[in-house]
């Protein structure tokens, strides 16, 4: 069963946080921005929220709320808020900061579309091998930013966290990007990038495995055995992490 | 608080009578019949046949091997996935890689693969035809022997796996004391049921609602347990020492099992003793022999039949009217070719002194490898009993070390698990574990 704050969460943590890279990528994305110097907040109850700052023609989503934003939209439930991401059902945001900024609004819808364009691509998107790798790599980081909220919050993986020990985990793609997290007294802090010093590493062979590994083609253990896939270090600490990123897909289909 | 086998043995490793030269009947057997292979010279193993048939596995079996099996609990790509042939302490795999072996099938190889004598035992029962409507003679031969030769064993049933007598065994105590709650040491593996498993999937949080749980060697946590839900405590699972994987094992502090017997005695709970994977491997007599403890109920499985599917479970005489009322069976469960192989086994067990033996030649890879760890500037000790040690790499946190020595080891010939604790068995021979520290001498070299 999906919980809407969850859901909400990854929304806002795992999905968003892919414009970081989007406006630099999509020349379309890169124009819309490039003169914007806003900060745009999502809302809603239960302290769930993420600022997305804009400036110099790049963007940074940092989670949690800040005090003046250019437009502040506030959800008056996670259901709410998850509507607006899927499209589904009513929406209904109270702008509470800067309703004046209506331009941006629509600025940020055209910016949404060319986050769906990346993450949800179309067979003839995928064509492109370098839209593919992109894609790819939007898959590894939404994996990475969605397993802290999925094993933070969602009632059935909070176990799977309990005693795990602190440690690094890096996921890696050879010739492509890599990701890690940090774990600390049982919570999970996502970095775009390798780490310095992993506890333990998990590395696909190639943008092709690992692209069957995150949309679920490929089994992650068929990966491992044949090779594909190498996972050295304290695998405990990927052990109790891949628990909970095996429910992402319930929340991020 | 926690102990290392190094640090605070409660007690010494069995006899120190010298095995290193008395090589027993089995063991020359099965040397004299193992496969003429010799290990690598220079090469490394290949491993292209294995990797082959796994990838034909993959599209036909969940996750290719699963379970204690799965490639991913090794190193994949540089540890053989399928097995050929046995004989005696060494194995071959797909490949055609000889491999003198530390882990006994996880355990269940105790007298060597493909014992003759165990073999014949099996072949002479299935010949006389094994599964009819009944069970065998053979059952109340094998249930005699078990209470012959385990103290506090009154009766004895059996079944398949070790998971069946654990669950069962968990039932009985229930059934006795009409209480729900079991405790057992956090980290501890006693099976795939769903109270135990170590997996994540298929669980729901009603499975885990009576289970309690503390840490080994910390008495004053169990008896906070008892102290808080005595009253609803039904039974204590616990295994002989601490054998976790992907960490040290960890022997019981002096006291520790005593104290666990008297919280048990004095709460009216029962005290299992999981004795699945370390039976026959510390005491001919059971694992609480070695320990200096007296169980209510013991299980076990793997090296029973060295191989052949059957587990068991033993009791006290108090206990045997609820062992009665917890139903108890199996397709296959009565069976006679794996009563009569068990016989065969314990027999040989018996006949060979084969824990005295396996100590002796534990004790040997023990102190081979300590010394070559010191000299290439790897220093390494094995934890847990020489029988069945755990091999710890010093500032190795993250298990870096482990899995490239244990590669490296295995490449050249000898199969050493990073994750897991090995196992040794009878028809290991002094010049198997010499052979086996040649290759270790050059992984290490190897490792720079």
């Amino acid at each position: 069963m999906i919980d809407q704050s969850v859901l909400a969460r990854l929304h806002l943590s795992a999905v968003l946080q892919n414009l970081e890279e989007i406006v630099v990528y999509d020349d379309e994305a890169g124009k819309l921005v490039q003169n914007w110097t806003h900060t745009l907040q999502f809302s809603c109850p239960g302290d769930i929220a993420c600022h997305i700052e804009f400036g110099q023609g790049k963007c940074r989503v940092v989670p949690g709320a800040t005090t003046m934003p250019t437009i502040g939209l506030w959800f008056p439930s996670a259901q709410s808020l998850n509507n607006m991401f899927t499209g589904n059902g009513k929406a209904l945001p109270i702008p509470w900061m800067g309703v004046w900024h209506i331009g941006l609004l629509k600025g940020f819808d055209t910016l949404s579309k060319r986050l769906e364009f990346y993450l949800q691509p179309s067979e003839e998107t995928l064509k492109n091998r370098d839209h593919f790798k992109f894609h790819v790599q939007a898959l590894l980081y939404t994996s990475l930013f969605g397993v802290k909220e999925v094993a933070e919050n969602d009632p059935k993986a909070k176990p799977f966290l309990k005693g795990v020990r602190d440690g690094i985990l890096e996921f890696r793609i050879i010739d492509g990007p890599a990701a890690h997290v940090i774990v600390k007294d049982g919570k999970l802090y996502p970095n775009k990038g390798g780490a310095i010093n992993p506890s333990c590493v998990m590395e696909l062979s190639d943008i092709d495995s690992a692209y069957g590994l995150f949309t679920g083609s490929l089994d992650a253990m068929a990966l491992i055995g044949s090779g594909q896939m190498r996972m050295t270090g304290f695998i405990p600490l990927a052990d109790k992490i891949n628990a909970a990123l095996d429910r992402l897909p319930l929340y991020l289909n | 608080m926690a102990t290392t086998a190094k640090s605070e043995s409660v007690k010494s490793t069995g006899s120190k009578k010298s095995a290193v030269k008395s090589t027993t009947k089995a063991t020359a057997k099965a040397t004299a019949k193992a496969p003429a292979k010799a290990a690598p010279k220079g090469g490394l193993y290949d491993f292209s046949k294995n990797m082959e048939i796994f990838s034909r596995a993959v599209k036909v079996v969940p996750q290719g091997i699963y379970g204690h099996q799965s490639p991913a609990l090794t190193v994949p790509g540089e540890f053989p996935y399928y097995a050929a042939s046995g004989k005696g302490p060494r194995y071959t795999d797909v490949d055609g890689n000889e491999f003198i072996d530390y882990m006994c099938a996880y355990g269940p190889m105790i007298v060597g693969y493909a014992n003759d004598e165990v073999n014949a035992a099996a072949i002479e029962a299935m010949q006389q035809g094994d599964c009819f409507n009944h069970p065998s003679e053979l059952m109340v031969k094998l249930a005699e022997r078990m209470v012959e030769s385990i103290p506090h064993a009154d009766w004895a049933v059996f079944g398949k796996n070790g998971s069946d007598m654990t669950t069962w065994a968990t039932m009985v105590a229930r059934e006795h004391t009409d209480r729900r709650k079991i405790v057992m040491v956090k980290g501890t593996y006693h099976g795939i049921h769903a109270w135990c498993t170590p997996g994540h999937g298929g669980l729901i949080n009603a499975d885990r609602e009576n289970m309690l749980y503390f840490e080994w060697n910390r008495l004053d946590q169990l008896e906070e347990l008892f102290r808080r839900q005595g009253d609803d405590i039904a039974g204590v699972i616990m295994t002989p020492y601490h054998h976790p994987a992907m960490a040290g094992s960890i022997l019981p502090a002096e006291g520790f099992w005593k104290g666990v017997q008297k919280l048990c005695n004095d709460n009216g709970a029962v005290l299992i003793l999981d004795d699945v994977r370390c039976g026959w491997r510390l005491s001919f007599h059971g694992s609480q022999d070695y320990f200096g403890f007296e169980p209510d109920l013991s299980c076990y499985c793997k090296a029973i039949g060295n191989g052949f599917p059957i587990s068991a479970a033993v009791g006290r005489e108090e206990l045997k009217t609820s062992a009665a009322k917890v139903f108890l069976t199996g397709s296959y469960w009565n069976g006679a070719m794996c009563m009569n192989a068990a016989l065969k086994c314990l027999e040989i067990l018996e006949r060979e002194k084969a824990v005295e033996h396996m100590f002796a030649m534990g004790e040997r890879l023990n102190k081979g490898l300590e010394e070559l760890g010191d000299k290439y500037g790897y220093p390494m000790k094995m934890t847990g009993p020489a029988t069945m040690g755990y091999l710890v790499l010093d500032d190795d946190p993250d298990l870096y070390k482990i899995q490239r020595f244990c590669a490296e080891v295995t490449k050249r010939g000898s199969f050493f698990h990073p994750h897991h604790n090995w196992f040794l068995s009878a028809a290991h021979t002094a010049a198997d574990i010499d052979e086996t520290l040649g290759q270790c001498e050059d992984a290490l070299k190897a490792m720079g």
